[in-house]
Formats: C-alpha cells, structure tokens, sequence
C-alpha cells in the first residue's frame, strides 16, 4: 500500500516516540505495527530521515546494535515530539472526517 | 531554522563525512535485510539477490538524502533571487532610489574601512612584521650613528638590526630642484626584513663600507613613474644630488618602506650618506640625531626579555657613543639614558595622527548607512501595503509564513548586494579622494588601498546584515495579519490602519533622531575643520612664500655661501609684487628648532 504524501515523516516520528531505533528497525517496525500492510522502501525511508534531521525533528546518535555493529540510532527531539502532537491530531481530524464524508455522502 | 542551516552547512563543509555516514548507513540495512531472508530459509546468494532488489538502486536513494542536505536549499535560494529580480524589475523607480541610497552608504563605509585597514590593521608587507621591535628613548626614536655602530656590535637579542635615515635627494643636475624621497639604510635591512627585490638585487652588508661603489635600489612605483618600468635598469646610473650611483635592482611592488602611509623613491647604503654629505657628514656627527633602529628578535626571545638585556647593555652603549664636546654638566644624564622597544608593526605618523579621526569617521559612516537602512525599511513598508494582496493570495495558496519572509529577505538582500556592488566601485574611487584630503600638496601619503580578504568580508558582510536590518521588520509586519481580511481590503485601507505606535511611524522618528545626530555631528566636524584651516599661528600667513635654495652643489666655501644668499635676497625684492623678504635658517612652523 502507497502511503499519502507527507505521512511518512507522521510514523517515522510516532515510531521513535518510544526508544531510539535505526533506520533498518524503523521499517522493520511500521511493518510489524501495521501487520504488513505498510511496507517503507528504501528509496523513501532515508530521504524522509534525513528530512526530519534536517528539521530538527529527531537526531543521528552512532551506537552498537543488537548483535554488536556499529549503527546509526535517530532519536526524537523536543521540536519532534512537538510536531508529532500536531502531525498526529490533523491526521485524526482529517481520517474522521474523510471517514464522514465517505459514510454518509 | 536553526537547526536546518546548520545540518545543511554541516552537510557542506562536512561533505566527506556525511557521505562516508551515510554510506554506512545503507550497508547496515542491506546487511539486516540479507539477514532477515536468510532467516525465513534463503540460501545466502538468493538472499542477498532479493535484500538488494528490495532495497533498489543505493544510487537513486544516496540522490535523493543528498537532496536534502544542501542543493535543495540552494535550489531555492537561486529561486528566490530570480523571484525577487523579477519583483524588483517591476518598480524601477523603488529599485533605483533604494540601490542608490545603499551605494551611498556602503561605499562610504567601504571607503572609509579601507583606509582603515591600511593604517591599522594590514601588516607590514615584510616576512613576520611581529617579531621585529622598534628602539626608543624617552619620548624620542632617532639615534646618533655612532649610538647604531655600538647597538649593532653589543646586542645579542636581535638574530639581526638595522638603521635607516630618511633625507631628501636632488634628481636634477642643477636648475629647479627635483625633489625624490630618499632613504639611507644599514647593510642588514633587506635581510632582516625579509624582502628580496623585484629586479636585480637589494642591497647588502658589503655595499654599506666608506669608499664603496656607490649603489642604489629603487622603489617600485618610481622605476614604474621615472624608468618607465624599464626591464634592463639593473647597471644604470642615477644621479643623487650630483654624485652618480649605480642602480642595482628594484624593491618589489608593495614594500613601501617601514612607515605605514609613506613611501620612499630610492634606498642607498647607509655609508653613503658620507659621500652625499661629504662636507659634514651626519654619519660622523655624535650629536645628530637622525637614525631609526630596528631588530628583529631572536626565535624565542620575547620582547621583554630583549627589553630588560637592551637596558642592561644601555650604560655602556651612551658611554661609548658619547659626544666628546659634549659639556660636563650633560654627560651624566646622557649615559643614564635607556634604550626601550616596542612593536614595529605599531609605529606610524600616519597611524598616530588619523588613526581616532579615522574611528570617528568610520562611526559616522556608519550612521550613514543606518540612516539609509532605515530610509528603505520606509519605502519597503510602504511597498508592502501596495503588494498586500499579493502577499495575501500567497499566504492563502499555502505558502509558510517563515517561507514568505525568506522570500522578501532574499529581496532585500538583493537589494543591498547590487548596493555592495556599486558602493565597491564607488570606494575604489572615494578611497584615493579621501586618502587626497588629508595629504598636503607635495607631501603625499602614500597607503596601499588594494581591497584585501578583510575589506571584501566587510562589504559583504555589511550588504548581507543591512539588507537584513531593512528588510526584516517589513517582512514580518507584511505577512501578519489573517489573510481574508486582507483579501477584501484594499491596499490603501491597509496601510492607513496605522496605529499610535505603528512600525511605519517608529522608523520616521529613528530616521529624524539619527539624521539630527548626524547634522549636530557633521556641524562640529566641519566647525574643527574651520577652526584648524584659520587657526591663529602667531603671525600672517597670507601671501607668504617660502624659498628652500639648496647650494650644496655649488660646493661653494660658507663665506661665499653668505654672499650668495644675501645677492639672492636683493634681487628678491627687487621683484616687482614683492612687498619685503627676510633670510633665516629656521622658519616658522617648519618643525625644526634651535636652543
């Protein structure tokens, strides 16, 4: 399934609201959470991180992974967490109401 | 913001890294995603096959990070500024008043902070101008020779020192005199400073002996001025006050000598000056006080330490150097004399002169500019209410407010670097002309007003920080406001919605508050100017002529030397608008004295 425009950066962030991850676990989990519905590619994953690092929205931190290599840990940031409230409420707004229009027109 | 220019100019100027990083960054994923199939019961090459096909092109996806670390923003600046021509294009009038009032305002800025920085900050153009150390005694810098004969042969904090004179030389061979700067210098001062000629050779140790060849090193500018640049002077003769001197190469282009703001025509040894002055040579005379020392400290001396052995060796010295006639009563106190150091890159008439007329100057340039910077920010204001609708239909398009803000900032910016632009040529011009006020006739100061790194930064600087100041208030006050009632209402009605504290009022009270500061300013400027121009020196200078005759070539004996100067004088006044004349040997105001 094809993700809207823009809503990437919405489960990037909500993904890392709880722990620091690297990109290959930030995919690993969308798909997880959405039960395969969501699958992230590649070619828009890492464009979209560096977007939200350039945002200020999360930050890069090197640390060792699971089994012991050197890997690139994203963590959200004061303004993420922000936008993350604000992402997540106009999402809402907006699925409610298509959801509406969609029920009843 | 913040922190997006900062990622993208980390991504600049750390590009190596960022590549490297995100290189790694994509092999960690292939290497989990090879992992995870083979998990699920892939052979490893079949896994590896499928990770890479899932993961696509590493290419493509190192295109597109590479996106959003510089080039998009860069993108977008170009976009802007092509935006912001075309907007400006379309009020011509606006676009000139405005480039013109920056022109104005930098380029006197320009101007000014040029000059300042050849008095004060450009270094002298000779190798490590910080370890050379100027000598000193009371409130005084010129030596005799023989006190330079005993510094040179006792010292051992200087890895080496020279002496210079300056005088004055005769190009003419009789008739009207032609005057050229000249300077004596001791055999070590090409080699302590480190400069090397620009043809031919400079001058050494072994031209500076009494009864040497004479010989002659020229500056730059006069070989430029008087030889045309001739490529093949080294050999040819120039005569210096009537005595021939081999000329045998030429000081390179920017060494103007040790005095920021002189220059010099021709350097000769030291030892010369013998055959110059052959009558009473000053190099023999223990009490003629003509020489400026100056060493360069030994590698890791530090001036104090050379100061404290200078005034340890300094007894000795004055004793040594001692003028035998000199009376009784004086010779104590002139063997208590001490010799002290300072900097050299800090010594200058010029510096010590305007260096605080220059800071003034340069402050009041600075209100200038701000005054103009403030003048626009009006005009810009005023422009805004005409484009209200514009901006309006912009902000109900989707446009960010931040993003609408960078995009008139870009214009004001663009504003003030065509304003940079223009003001450069016009300091390029200014420069020389304010160098030319406060030159006397004759005695030109000469300062090297090539713009360097610091005065390019700083016209830039200034351009990029005025468009900002201007433009930044008007910016935010044109994208404020909800965009539907600005849709409905007209341009006029918008700007007439002035409150009591309205930023366009605010800008008219700064503007008349910093425009009076100025005027009160520039009133007590040009009143010193007046005072200095009529001031009282004791006696009328009007219509008073000074008559300089040199007869040393006439090598004439002082008896005849009287009678000549007494014929000179009768047939001055016989000249018809002559009203009177008188002879002295020291005039008034020349700077010499007699006791």
């Amino acid at each position: 399934m094809d993700l809207p425009q823009g809503t990437l950066d919405l489960l990037i962030l909500k993904t890392l609201a709880l722990e620091p991850l690297h990109g290959w676990a930030i995919s690993e989990r969308i798909q997880q959470i959405s039960k395969d519905a969501l699958q992230v590619q590649q070619g828009s994953l890492y464009p979209a991180l560096h977007r939200c690092e350039r945002k200020g929205w999360i930050k890069p931190k090197w640390g060792v992974s699971d089994n012991n290599r050197r890997a690139k840990y994203y963590e959200l940031t004061r303004a993420g967490q922000k936008q993350l409230q604000a992402d997540e409420a106009a999402w809402r707004q907006l699925a409610v109401a298509v959801g509406l229009l969609l029920d009843q027109a | 913001m913040f922190s997006d220019l900062m990622y993208r100019l980390k991504s600049l100027f750390r590009r190596g890294d960022a590549e490297r990083e995100l290189d790694e960054e994509l092999a960690f994923h292939l290497k989990h995603e090879t992992e995870k199939l083979m998990r699920s019961g892939l052979p490893a090459d079949e896994a590896r096959r499928r990770a890479r096909m899932a993961v696509g092109g590493a290419a493509q996806i190192k295109e597109d990070v590479r996106d959003e670390w510089i080039w998009r923003w860069c993108r977008d600046l170009a976009q802007d500024a092509r935006y912001a021509i075309r907007a400006l294009r379309q009020s011509p009038t606006f676009t000139a008043v405005a480039v013109l009032s920056l022109a104005l305002g930098i380029g006197a800025n320009t101007a000014i902070f040029s000059i300042l920085d050849a008095v004060i900050m450009k270094p002298l153009p000779v190798r490590d101008p910080g370890q050379l150390a100027h000598l000193h005694h009371t409130g005084d810098d010129s030596y005799t020779n023989a006190i330079w004969e005993q510094v040179r042969g006792r010292q051992d904090v200087f890895s080496s020192a020279f002496a210079y004179g300056q005088t004055e030389f005769d190009l003419a061979d009789g008739g009207e005199r032609r005057p050229a700067k000249g300077v004596y210098v001791s055999g070590d001062y090409f080699r302590t400073l480190g400069v090397r000629a620009a043809i031919g050779r400079v001058l050494t140790t072994s031209d500076d002996r009494r009864g040497g060849a004479p010989v002659a090193v020229l500056n730059y500018g006069f070989w430029q001025r008087a030889y045309g640049g001739d490529a093949h002077i080294a050999g040819r003769t120039i005569r210096l006050s009537g005595h021939p001197f081999e000329i045998v190469g030429v000081a390179p282009r920017e060494f103007f000598g040790m005095d920021v703001g002189n220059t010099f025509d021709v350097m000769v040894p030291l030892a010369s000056e013998a055959l110059i002055d052959a009558e009473r040579p000053m190099i023999d005379g223990r009490s003629n006080w003509w020489l400026t020392i100056i060493g360069r400290l030994k590698p890791g001396v530090s001036f104090s330490q050379a100061s404290a052995r200078l005034a340890a060796l300094s007894p000795a010295i004055y004793r040594a150097a001692m003028d035998e006639d000199m009376p009784r009563e004086d010779q104590e106190g002139f063997i208590q004399n001490k010799l002290e150091m300072k900097p050299a890159a800090g010594m200058s008439y010029l510096r010590d002169q305007y260096g605080g007329s220059l800071q003034v100057l340069m402050g009041i340039a600075g209100l200038v500019l701000l005054i103009a910077c403030v003048n626009i920010a009006n005009l810009l204001l005023a422009r805004a209410g005409a484009r209200s609708r514009e901006i309006a239909i912009r902000l109900a398009v989707g446009a960010g407010r931040g993003r609408l803000i960078r995009q008139l900032l870009t214009e004001s910016v663009v504003l003030s670097l065509a304003g940079a632009a223009c003001g450069a040529v016009l300091a390029r011009w200014a420069g020389p002309a304010v160098v030319a006020l406060i030159s006397v006739q004759g005695q030109s100061q000469f300062l090297d007003l090539s713009p360097d790194m610091r005065v390019l930064l700083f016209t830039a600087g200034a351009a990029v920080l005025t468009g900002i100041l201007f433009g930044l208030a008007p910016a935010v006050k044109a994208t404020r406001g909800t965009t539907s009632e600005a849709l409905k209402q007209t341009a006029r009605a918008l700007t007439e919605r002035h409150g009591r504290w309205s930023l366009g009022r605010v800008l008219v009270v700064l503007q008349i508050a910093l425009s009076l500061l100025l005027l009160v300013g520039a009133g007590l400027f040009v009143g010193t100017l007046r005072n200095l121009s009529h001031e009282q020196m004791g006696f009328r200078s009007e219509g008073i002529l000074l008559v300089e005759p040199d007869l040393r070539p006439a090598h004439a004996s002082p008896e005849r030397q009287v009678l000549v100067a007494d014929e000179l004088l009768t047939r001055m006044r016989g000249i018809p608008g002559v009203e009177a004349a008188a002879r002295a040997a020291v005039t008034p105001i020349s700077g010499a004295t007699w006791q």
